[in-house]
């Protein structure tokens, strides 16, 4: 029984940083078609500038929450660049171009990362504040973990918010819906794909950032987590922001128990469940079949 | 469905292509008389990468199907002639034998899920089975032996000095480029082009397209294994790395470098990768930056690759030529 709440917990944790990382995936699939692999070199990005942050403002009580404030910030201004100078150029173009420019992305910020911090593992220390432990059926739990929960709920909120209730969210739901009608209706596609981009990259920041405390940053965090979050978005389906929702937990889940039955394999429960999904509904579990 | 009657692939082959590669397999002849030594051993491993590269470019550039994790079938096929060899005491030329058509099983296996799914999907999937594939490398250490890699692979006389075993690599890429340029020039060939500029046309014609690219990607996945075959008897050993998704990555990179349009793009990529991959590390610990900025270069200035940069001002574009 005590196994059980511990894996829940840790499980709904996994599940908020996962959502976080694939809901800026699959925004930015959706409206720009574009297979962002260097989605997860942003991630660790943010766990990197969290990490020289915290060590910056070593005295002050506050500096995770300095961190936490201003890395996916600063993730989201260099991904503003990007899209501007790089990514603008290749929409629409050949898949093949789309995703070998996101793989220079990650070999060349990845060196970045390798030149500023080295290859040591770097350790993000918890706030203060939530040092704690709260208990649960006699289970003990960081307090930490509300934060990650809490956040992710927050956020998920504000993009259904912001994508069901405003005309900026009309406006991104019609350009996934059919991108050229949009554009004859002439709405700015350039402005809507960087703000979705940079929105993005912000959301694979924060995910960074949040979970930096809980594991090690280091360089090859990057493809893991890119990988976790397709097999979200594909179980999801691309584009669907409530499938994002869905998934994440599921995978979360998925992932926390399969350590319990095999504990070096439990991604071999993730890439099943994948599987069966693909078999069943190509499309994801909440997408729509294309064509 | 189709016929083969009248088909010759050779008639195909323009003269001059064909004076072309003559020279240069009399070149690959002779470089043992020019550069003894450790240039023999750079030949080989190139020999081998532009077999990887080539069977790669039938998916990418030929049937538009960017595979992101070719690397599988290339680790399969490596480690399957290895552990044979290892555990089982095979004896290399049986081992050897039986690499590429296990690889060409896993390709079946993956391809199943793989071939019906549009661009992104097919991505993402062909990038998590492998991933899949490399950690069953990496964390199954009794048969793998896992972080330490797999060692002792002894090869056989006379393929156990480098100039017997650079003519064992030499004759086996030469052989499997012919079968692939064959293959990409055949009616199965121009129905996976056609597949790529309009599958959807394809199927309206009468023909299956999901069973055409599935057979594509056995294919691929054959001859990437015949790659990590030559690999593995060439290292004698296997390590986890090389199933690795930068192991993909390099391929992709190799055929863009090239020209995905042009049969003889991902041999150029694979060699211009290569000694790019040897230079450049002397001046520079940060080789993956330089990659990087190469890459990042030639998406977005020169998309049709080194042979499509030199080709395409003598001759329109033809697709592969």
């Amino acid at each position: 029984m005590d196994t059980v709440v511990l894996q829940m917990v840790s499980s709904l944790v996994s599940a908020s940083i996962l959502f976080l990382f694939a809901s800026g995936l699959t925004l930015v699939f959706g409206v720009t078609r574009i297979l962002n692999i260097a989605h997860g070199t942003f991630y660790m990005l943010a766990g990197f500038i969290a990490f020289t942050l915290t060590q910056v403002t070593a005295n002050s009580p506050f500096k995770f929450w300095i961190a936490l404030a201003a890395a996916p910030l600063l993730v989201a201004a260099l991904a503003g660049l990007v899209e501007v100078l790089l990514l603008r150029r290749i929409y629409g173009r050949d898949v093949l171009l789309q995703v070998l420019l996101t793989v220079a992305l990650i070999f060349v910020f990845g060196d970045l990362i390798r030149l500023f911090w080295g290859l040591t593992q770097k350790n993000v220390p918890f706030p203060v504040q939530l040092m704690g432990s709260i208990s649960l059926d006699g289970m003990r739990f960081p307090i930490y973990y509300t934060l990650v929960m809490g956040t992710a709920v927050a956020i998920g909120l504000a993009m259904w918010y912001a994508l069901y209730m405003t005309r900026w969210g009309i406006l991104l739901r019609a350009a996934t819906q059919d991108r050229e009608m949009t554009s004859a209706l002439g709405i700015d596609e350039r402005r809507l794909f960087s703000v979705v981009f940079v929105v993005s990259c912000w959301l694979a920041g924060m995910a960074g950032v949040l979970a930096s405390p809980t594991l090690s940053v280091a360089l090859g965090m990057d493809m893991p987590a890119v990988i976790e979050g397709f097999a979200v978005i594909v179980v999801g389906g691309l584009g669907s922001l409530p499938g994002a929702v869905f998934s994440a937990v599921l995978m979360g889940f998925v992932k926390g128990f399969g350590i319990l039955v095999i504990p070096q394999f439990a991604l071999v429960f993730v890439f099943a469940l994948m599987a069966v999904v693909l078999i069943i509904r190509p499309w994801g579990l909440m997408g729509k079949p294309e064509g | 469905m189709y016929s083969l009657r009248g088909w010759n692939p050779l008639a195909e082959a323009s003269r001059r292509w064909f004076t072309l590669a003559a020279g240069v397999a009399v070149l690959a002849l002779a470089v043992p008389w020019f550069q003894p030594g450790p240039y023999l051993l750079y030949a080989i491993d190139i020999l081998i990468f532009i077999l990887f590269a080539v069977s790669l470019n039938l998916l990418v550039g030929q049937t538009g199907m960017v595979s992101f994790g070719h690397a599988a079938y290339f680790a399969i096929g490596a480690y399957c002639a290895g552990i044979l060899v290892v555990t089982a005491g095979w004896s290399m030329p049986w081992a050897f034998l039986a690499g590429p058509p296990v690889a060409a099983f896993a390709a079946f296996l993956v391809g199943l899920f793989c071939v019906r799914l549009t661009h992104a999907y097919f991505i993402m999937l062909t990038l998590a089975f492998a991933e899949l594939i490399h950690a069953v490398v990496w964390k199954w250490r009794e048969v793998t032996g896992g972080d330490d890699g797999l060692l002792g692979v002894q090869t056989m006389p006379p393929f156990d000095t480098p100039l017997g075993y650079y003519y064992l690599t030499l004759v086996s890429v030469t052989i499997c480029l012919i079968l692939l340029y064959s293959i990409s020039r055949s009616p199965f060939g121009r129905i996976c082009r056609a597949i790529k500029d309009n599958p959807r046309r394809v199927e309206f014609m009468g023909i299956n397209v999901a069973r055409h690219k599935l057979m594509a990607f056995v294919i691929a996945g054959f001859f990437a294994g015949v790659a990590g075959d030559l690999f593995v008897f060439f290292n004698r050993g296997a390590f986890q790395g090389i199933a690795n998704w930068l192991t993909s990555a390099q391929g992709l990179v190799m055929v863009i470098l090239g020209g995905p349009n042009y049969f003889a793009g991902p041999v150029v990529g694979a060699i211009v990768f290569k000694l790019l991959d040897s230079a450049v590390p002397k001046f520079t610990e940060y080789w993956l930056l330089v990659l990087g900025l190469i890459l990042g270069a030639t998406v977005l200035l020169m998309p049709n690759g080194i042979v499509g940069f030199l080709w395409g001002r003598r001759a329109s574009r033809d697709g592969h030529g």
